[in-house]
């Protein structure tokens, strides 16, 4: 019957565009660029182009961590807590070397070495988290809640410690020695680039390693199979350990990429703005979470994907560039990312409805 | 196949990645001179101290001392200043905290908010969520984006913001920092100023109050070691206590304030004598009255005074027992953040100093009233000893003035002789204050005269200014509010400082005018700034006959052919000068030179490289300031912060001399 199949066209469009799961964040980030383009001078200057991408690359680069673990069906509240863990232990190690009972056990300026041990410290915190959400069956929002309270202390006591050499309440760490090269390799200006338009621009290599990490999220989460066993954890978990899927090890994993992820985007900020303190990374979670979720990945798990989360951040940050070239007063971009935000979730829900 | 494409993928990714870094040369030299900058200052401490110790090392160390001073003067980039002055301005104020959850910034968006209705101007203020340093920094980048007329900032870490607040700079982009930061010259970022208290001037004034009560021993109750801001609040009070020949001591305390209040009372159990007590804000004045009411000290007993306000201390000046609390003034630094863009965008009007006191301001009992308010009509007279229609120099103070008082819907009578007379003019100043008005701002051209008339003006309640001729209250002994003119020991440093991070071994000033006060004050700043730089000084006494003038520097430096640095005090002693270089045939390699004011021949010379700059005194600045000065008292219960305001050494170079140039007789 006639009057039957225009719904079922209509079913027909939906369940294919719920197959799209970057759908909605990309129709957004475009009808914004353009409402940009035109309404805020100098919106398509290379500066504002560059600003964007860079600005939204440092978080980025954990945001891609927590869309893995958020389509496994789990949270993690505590990655700005792990940033500032991560970037002080590079700061540290760069600034004075290792100091243990007043022996220099590591001299300072250690390189690559400083930024392995960095990123190996934040991947044993993800791990931590790993573990307890997975022995002790405490849900991550929780227990993630908890070791983000706990990562900030230890970031906090680190800062003021003798590893730190500050005292009283000027805990924060700078690096003051000349910029070794692999700062530059890390978040240097991206030259070339920059020298491109007028005035110049404010691209930095953060945008390159957002681009990595995210190219590389996508290979794994596309073309091998831990890609589909993080889909089958989130989706049913009963069904994927049926399956043989090892769900729990799946977690553990992922939790230890978002710490990783954390600590990568500490140090790699930290190399273009050469001082740490406590609060930094605070608020950054729910960012986090916020661009997960406007690219379509849902809350419960088993769907979305990285370029959604990763067109998510651009999102949020070029809605902050916008409103501030249009001249808009800075807290109407919480109100409008919020909008942003339901907006999403409403829609990601009804395309869910087949 | 898989394989094969991930395979391909990742040698694209690191090609890709190994060109970016391969782009990078350019770059390379650009961190290595930034860093040198670091490592130089960390050796003039070093200098420093070797210095005291042996003479031997002096010498060696000197050839570090000067290239130091090379690399750590920061380049002040000149703003681009707008096409058309009178369209309103769009400026950006990116500050690391707002009103919306911190209370204290109510008061300086207050100020923001005021500064940008009186000066035509549209302020977007920028303000992360909480506090967080790397947001406030990409907000910073975020609006120079925008490609504001100017932006306005608090410089919370100097380490983080710099390569922000370059990217500003490198656009010809107006930056001034407000309450948070410590100058250009210490931040080592070129912004314009930073608009926040002296410190030192508020120990230093807080001290000479205090003093002025009699006793003998003051005491800086210190409850943050280790903090520079109040270290400099104590370094003041000292220096007033030894010049009124009084003991001092520190005394620190903790933030504990049960255990601060015993550490007070035991001190003053061994120290009977100290009677003089400045508390460094409310932790350590809160501990102070526990010890008063413990000891059972009353108001007569101790003279007190302390920095910043709380409900405690407003109390405690009410009834007596403290004479005084030291404001910042928050609204200040939001107020005079816009003005000083403004004027800088729109006039190319610089400020004077690194440093733009907006503090200390002296909460007494009887400043405690509520002042008039934004809405309230006022009215100014300002009585000077010449005038636009004689002296052509009159016209661009009258402009400032005018202009200000445009602004902000002052009525503005101006008063002046047909000529000069000194007695004419304290005829005037007797005659505005007959007639009641809001404030008085004068010329103290001649402070024996003037002082019955002003006084007189002070004591029917009238706020006075004085602005272009004066030496401050303290040195024309009349108790006005402050003068607005040039700082002539800061136009002699910040010009020798200038001059020596250009090379050279010696300086001279070539002083036409010997037993000038004021010309003896430019010499001085210029010496402290060669001894500053390990470099030799002398002073050249010449006269006002301009061909034996030009003798006797030809004179001295046959005698001296080490010299090669010379700072002249104006065009009495510049056009001498250019006349000694083309008879010595000498070229712009074999010297480096300086001067104060501005003439035709200095304009010529500069523009053609010979002479590096000409100090302004910036008589645009002494007019607007000085109505603001009022303005701001009256309706808005802000005082001037220090004795002198700046308004000079505004220096005018090569690359500023055409917009100078443009604007002269109206601004400049």
């Amino acid at each position: 019957m006639a009057s039957l199949s225009s719904p079922s066209n209509f079913q027909k469009v939906k369940a294919r565009l719920s197959n799209y799961s970057e759908l909605v964040v990309s129709i957004s980030f475009v009808s914004l660029f353009l409402v940009f383009a035109f309404t805020a001078d100098n919106f398509l200057s290379l500066l504002s182009i560059t600003n964007i991408l860079t600005i939204a690359s440092i978080r980025g680069i954990f945001v891609i961590g927590v869309a893995m673990l958020m389509i496994s069906g789990e949270f993690d509240l505590s990655v700005g807590s792990t940033l500032a863990v991560g970037a002080y232990v590079f700061a540290i190690l760069m600034e004075h070397g290792f100091i243990l009972g007043g022996n220099q056990i590591l001299a300072p300026g250690l390189g690559v070495l400083a930024l392995i041990i960095s990123l190996i410290v934040c991947g044993l915190l993800g791990l931590v988290n790993g573990l307890i959400v997975v022995r002790s069956g405490i849900p991550s929002f929780i227990a993630t809640l908890g070791t983000m309270l706990a990562f900030r202390g230890i970031a906090r006591a680190m800062g003021n410690s003798e590893l730190a050499k500050t005292s009283g309440n000027a805990d924060v760490v700078r690096f003051t020695g000349e910029h070794p090269f692999l700062f530059r390799v890390l978040n240097g200006d991206i030259e070339w680039l920059n020298q491109m338009g007028t005035p110049a621009g404010g691209a930095r290599m953060a945008i390159v390693w957002f681009f990595l990490v995210v190219f590389a999220a996508v290979l794994v989460m596309r073309y091998t199979q831990y890609g589909s066993w993080v889909y089958a954890t989130g989706g049913n978990r009963l069904a994927a350990l049926a399956q043989g899927v090892r769900t729990n090890r799946v977690i553990i994993t992922n939790f230890i990429i978002t710490g990783v992820l954390a600590g990568l985007a500490g140090v790699v900020q930290f190399a273009s703005r050469p001082a740490i303190d406590p609060a930094r990374g605070e608020g950054w979670e729910l960012i986090a979470v916020a661009a997960c979720v406007i690219g379509g990945i849902w809350l419960q798990g088993g769907y979305g994907t990285i370029i959604g989360a990763a067109i998510g951040m651009l999102l949020l940050q070029m809605v902050e560039q916008g409103l501030i070239l249009a001249g808009v007063d800075i807290q109407l971009f919480q109100m409008t990312i919020g909008f942003i935000l339901i907006g999403a979730v409403l829609s990601n829900t009804w395309l869910s409805q087949t | 196949m898989k394989k094969s494409t991930l395979f391909r993928f990742v040698v694209i990714i690191l090609a890709l990645s190994a060109f970016i870094v391969a782009c990078q040369p350019q770059e390379v030299e650009v961190e290595v001179t930034r860093e040198v900058e670091v490592e130089v200052e960390t050796e003039v401490e070093v200098t420093r101290e070797v210095e005291v110790e042996t003479e031997v090392e002096v010498a060696v160390e000197v050839e570090v001392t000067r290239e130091v001073e090379v690399e750590t003067v920061v380049e002040v980039p000149v703003p681009v200043i707008v096409d058309d002055p009178n369209r309103t301005l769009n400026i950006i104020a990116v500050q690391h905290a707002e009103c919306a959850w911190d209370s204290f910034w109510c008061t300086v968006q207050a100020g923001i908010e005021q500064g940008a209705l009186d000066n035509n101007v549209n302020v977007t203020i920028l303000a992360p969520d909480s506090f967080d340093v790397d947001a406030t920094a990409s907000l910073i980048e975020q609006a120079v984006a925008a490609q504001p007329d100017a932006i306005m900032l608090t410089v919370t870490d100097a380490t983080v913001f710099a390569d922000p607040i370059q990217a500003a700079l490198d656009l010809g982009i107006p930056v001034v920092a407000y309450n948070a930061g410590a100058g250009p010259v210490e931040d080592g970022i070129g912004y314009l100023t930073y608009l926040g208290q002296d410190e030192y001037a508020g120990g230093y004034l807080g001290g000479q109050r205090l003093a002025a009560e009699g006793g003998n021993k003051g005491v800086c109750v210190n409850h943050a070691p280790g903090h520079t801001g109040v270290a400099k609040r104590c370094a003041g009070f000292e220096a007033a206590m030894t010049e009124a020949g009084l003991g001092y001591e520190e005394l620190v305390t903790t933030d504990d304030p049960a255990e601060s209040a015993t550490i007070i009372g035991d001190y003053y159990a061994a120290n009977p004598d100290a009677d003089i007590f400045i508390t460094m804000g409310p932790n350590s004045a809160v501990p102070f009255y526990a010890f008063m009411d413990n000891e059972g000290l009353s108001a007569g007993d101790v003279v007190h005074g302390t920095f910043d306000n709380s409900p405690e201390i407003t109390a405690r000046i009410q009834d007596g027992t403290t004479m005084f609390g030291i404001d910042q003034q928050p609204f200040l630094q939001g107020y005079g953040g816009v003005t000083a863009l403004s004027l800088a965008a729109r006039y190319g009007i610089l400020p004077a100093g690194p440093v733009t006191a907006t503090g200390p301001g002296f909460i007494t009992a009887d400043s405690l009233g509520e002042p008039a308010g934004a809405d309230a009509p006022m009215s100014i007279i300002a009585v000077q000893h010449a005038e636009c229609a004689w002296d052509a120099f009159w016209c661009v103070v009258q402009n400032g003035a005018t202009t200000a008082a445009e602004q902000m819907n002052i009525d503005l009578q101006i008063l002046a002789p047909d000529s000069f007379d000194v007695d004419a003019t304290a005829s005037l100043i007797e005659q505005a204050v007959a007639a009641a008005p809001d404030g008085i701002m004068l010329t103290v051209t001649d402070p024996t005269v003037f002082a019955g008339p002003i006084q007189s003006a002070l004591d029917a309640g009238i706020p006075v200014v004085a602005y272009n001729a004066g030496s401050g209250p303290a040195n024309d002994g009349i108790n006005y509010l402050t003068y607005l003119g040039q700082d002539e020991y800061a136009g002699g440093y910040q010009g020798g400082q200038r001059l020596a991070a250009l090379g050279g071994t010696k300086g001279v000033c070539v002083n036409h005018a010997p037993g000038n006060t004021n010309v003896a004050l430019r010499c001085a700043g210029f010496e402290a700034a060669m001894t500053e730089a390990g470099l030799a000084y002398e002073e050249l006494v010449t006269n006002d006959d301009p061909a034996e003038s030009a003798t006797i520097i030809g004179d001295y430096y046959s005698a001296n052919p080490d010299v090669d640095i010379f700072l002249t005090m104006g065009p009495n002693s510049a056009v001498p000068f250019y006349a000694f270089v083309e008879n010595e045939g000498l070229t712009t390699d074999d010297f480096i030179h300086g001067t104060f004011d501005l003439s035709p021949e200095i304009s010529a010379n500069i523009q053609n490289g010979t002479t590096q700059f000409g100090i302004d005194q910036q008589p645009f600045l002494q007019g607007y300031g000085a109505v603001q000065a009022l303005n701001l008292l009256y309706r808005h219960g802000v005082v001037p912060a220090l004795p002198v305001t700046p308004t000079g050494p505004g220096f005018v170079t090569v690359d500023n001399l055409t917009v100078v140039q443009a604007l002269a007789g109206e601004f400049r």
